[in-house]
C-alpha cells in the first residue's frame, strides 16, 4: 500500500489540476457570455483599469528601463567582438517587442494584479459577499470577473507598448555610454529595420496580441482562485499564492505556443 | 410566498446537517427557527435561496420545487426574496448608500436617481441608519453593518425575507426596533419571513410560529405561547438556557416525545 501512495498523490494532483483548468475555462466562457453587459459595467471597468493598470505603470517602467540597459550591455559586448554593435538597437527592439516586453509585463501583472484579484475576491467569498451578490440575483461573473478581464485585456498591451519604448530608450543610453554606439546609428538601424511592413506587423502586433492573451489569462486565473477560496484568511493567502504560480506557468506555456503560431504565420 | 420543505437531507464535511427536515410556512407568516449553534439553521436558510443544494428531498416555493435548479433558474426566484446575512455581507468598497441601492440599480434600471435615493433613505431610516449613507462598511460597528444589510435585503420590498440572526450583536433597544421592522413588513406588506435566531425574546416578539431544530429536524413547533409552555425537555432547556439537560448530555431521550429513546426509522 505504501508503494502506491506516490501514485495516489500524483493522480490526485492531476485531477485537481484538471478541475482547476476546467473551472477557469468555464469562468472565461461565462465572462465572454457576459460581454453584452460591457457598457453597463463601464464604471467598474474604468475603476479596474486604474487599480490594475495605471497603478502598475511605475514599477513596470522601472523594470523595463533596467531590462533594456542590461540587454544592451550583455548583447553589446558580444556584438562589439564581431564589430556589428551598430545593430544593437535592432536586437533590443526585436527582443523586447517579440518576447521580453509582453513576458515581463505579464509577470509583473501576475505578481501585482493577479494575486490582488485572488485575494480581493477570495476575501469577498469567505465573508459571504459573493453569496450576497448571488442572493441579490447579481451574477458574480458579470459583476466581478468580466470587468477585471476586460481591464487587463485592454491594459496589458498598453503597458507592453510603454515597456518596449522605455526598454529601447534604456538600451540606447547604455549603447551610447558603454558600448560606444551613436544615438543616430542606434535609432537609424531601428527605423531601417521597421521599413518592412511585415516585420513591423509581426514584432508589434504579435507582441501586443500575446499581451492581451496574457492579461486575460492573469485575470481569469486570479478570479478563479478567488472564487474557489475557502477556509478564511489561510484560504485567501493560499488563493493569492496559487494565482501567481498558476499564472506564471500558464504564461510560460502559452508564450511558447503563441510564439510558434506567430512565427509560422509570418515566416 | 408559501414555503414547503419535505424530507430534506444535507451532508456537509461528512456530517449529516439536515436529516429529513420537513417544514411548512404559509404565506404572510413569520416563522422563527431556533436551536443550538451548528444544528443547521443557517444551512436551512441557504437551501431556500439555492446557495446550498439539498442531497435529497423537496423544497417547494409557491409550489415550485427548486431542488436541482441552476443559478440562472434561481435568479427569478431570488429577485422576490431578501436575505440578511449574519455578518451583513456588505460590499466593502461601496458606501452604505451604494450597498443598499445595489439591487435597485441592477434590477430596476428604469428608476431615476432621485427615486433610488429616496428609497435608499427611506429604508436606512427604517433601520435607524439615516446618518450612515456615505460611510464605508469598515467604519461601521457589527450591529450597524447588520442593519445596513437588512436595509439592502428589503430595498425591493421582497415577498420573502430570510433573516440570519438579525438581532445578534445589537443592543436591546435596537433589537426591539429591528423586531418592529420585521413585524411591520409582515402586517403592512404581507411578507413571509423566516428568522433564524438564538434570541428568545426576539423570537417571541416577531414569530407567528417557532420551530426548534435539533439534529437536522424540527423537533417541536408551535406558537410563541405553546413554545413557552412546552414540556419537551430539549426545548425547555434551550429556551431557559439551562446548562444541564438533554441538549448538553449524551441523551437517551427522544427529542420528539421527551420519552426514552427507541430506534426511530428515518424517512428517506
Amino acid at each position: 500500500m505504501i508503494l502506491l501512495r506516490p501514485f495516489e498523490a500524483i493522480g490526485s494532483q492531476i485531477l485537481d489540476t484538471a478541475f482547476k483548468a476546467g473551472y477557469s475555462l468555464t469562468l472565461f466562457l461565462r465572462s465572454v457570455a457576459c460581454l453584452g453587459g460591457i457598457f453597463e459595467k463601464r464604471k467598474s471597468i474604468a475603476s479596474q483599469l486604474y487599480i490594475c493598470g495605471v497603478q502598475s505603470v511605475g514599477i513596470t517602467l522601472v523594470v523595463a528601463l533596467f531590462t533594456g540597459m542590461i540587454l544592451a550591455l550583455q548583447t553589446g559586448l558580444v556584438l562589439q567582438r564581431y564589430n556589428i554593435e551598430g545593430f544593437l538597437g535592432t536586437v533590443i527592439l526585436v527582443t523586447l517587442c517579440r518576447e521580453m516586453g509582453p513576458f515581463m509585463c505579464a509577470f509583473i501583472l501576475a505578481g501585482r494584479v493577479g494575486s490582488a484579484m485572488a485575494a480581493e475576491i477570495g476575501t469577498m467569498n469567505v465573508s459571504e459577499e459573493v453569496d450576497a451578490l448571488r442572493v441579490m440575483s447579481i451574477d458574480p461573473v458579470r459583476f466581478l470577473v468580466m470587468p477585471r478581464i476586460i481591464s487587463l485585456v485592454i491594459f496589458a498591451p498598453v503597458l507592453t507598448v510603454f515597456t518596449n519604448f522605455v526598454g529601447v530608450l534604456g538600451g540606447s543610453i547604455v549603447a551610447n555610454l558603454q558600448i560606444g554606439v551613436e544615438y543616430s546609428v542606434y535609432f537609424g538601424k531601428i527605423f531601417e529595420y521597421l521599413e518592412d511592413p511585415k516585420t513591423t506587423l509581426e514584432i508589434f502586433y504579435g507582441g501586443l496580441f500575446k499581451s492581451a492573451v496574457f492579461g486575460c489569462t492573469i485575470a481569469v486565473i486570479g478570479c478563479s482562485n478567488g472564487l474557489r477560496t475557502s477556509q478564511g484568511a489561510v484560504g485567501v493567502g493560499k488563493a493569492s499564492r496559487k494565482a501567481v504560480v498558476d499564472s506564471f506557468l500558464f504564461i510560460l506555456m502559452l508564450n511558447y505556443f503563441m510564439s510558434s503560431v506567430i512565427n509560422r504565420f509570418f515566416y | 410566498m408559501h414555503i414547503l420543505l419535505e424530507n430534506v437531507f444535507k451532508e456537509l464535511g461528512g456530517r449529516q446537517i439536515l436529516n429529513s427536515l420537513s417544514l411548512e410556512i404559509p404565506q404572510g407568516q413569520t416563522y422563527c427557527i431556533i436551536g443550538r449553534s451548528g444544528t443547521g439553521k443557517s444551512v436551512t436558510l441557504k437551501h431556500l435561496v439555492g446557495l446550498l443544494k439539498a442531497d435529497r428531498g423537496k423544497i417547494l416555493i409557491d409550489g415550485i420545487n427548486m431542488v436541482g435548479f441552476q443559478d440562472r433558474q434561481l435568479r427569478g426566484l431570488r429577485k422576490r426574496m431578501g436575505y440578511l446575512f449574519q455578518s451583513g455581507a456588505l460590499l466593502n468598497w461601496m458606501t452604505v448608500g451604494e450597498n443598499v441601492a445595489l439591487p435597485l440599480i441592477e434590477h430596476e434600471r428604469q428608476l431615476s436617481r432621485s427615486e433610488v435615493l429616496r428609497r435608499v433613505r427611506e429604508k436606512l431610516a427604517l433601520v435607524g441608519l439615516q446618518d450612515a449613507e456615505d460611510k464605508l462598511p469598515e467604519n461601521l460597528s457589527g450591529g450597524m453593518k447588520k442593519r445596513a444589510g437588512l436595509a439592502r435585503a428589503i430595498i425591493r420590498d421582497p415577498e420573502l425575507v430570510l433573516y440570519d440572526e438579525p438581532t445578534s450583536g445589537l443592543d436591546p433597544v435596537m433589537s426591539s426596533q429591528i423586531d418592529e421592522v420585521i413585524r411591520d413588513l409582515q402586517t403592512e406588506l404581507g411578507v413571509t419571513s423566516i428568522v433564524v435566531t438564538h434570541d428568545m425574546a426576539s423570537a417571541y416578539r416577531v414569530a407567528d410560529r417557532i420551530g426548534m431544530l435539533y439534529e437536522g429536524q424540527i423537533i417541536e413547533e408551535g406558537t410563541p405561547d405553546e413554545i413557552r409552555s412546552t414540556t419537551n425537555p430539549f426545548v425547555r432547556q434551550f429556551i431557559q438556557g439551562d446548562t444541564k439537560g438533554p441538549l448538553t448530555a449524551e441523551s437517551s431521550t427522544d427529542p420528539f416525545t421527551g420519552s426514552k429513546k427507541t430506534a426511530r426509522v428515518k424517512d428517506s
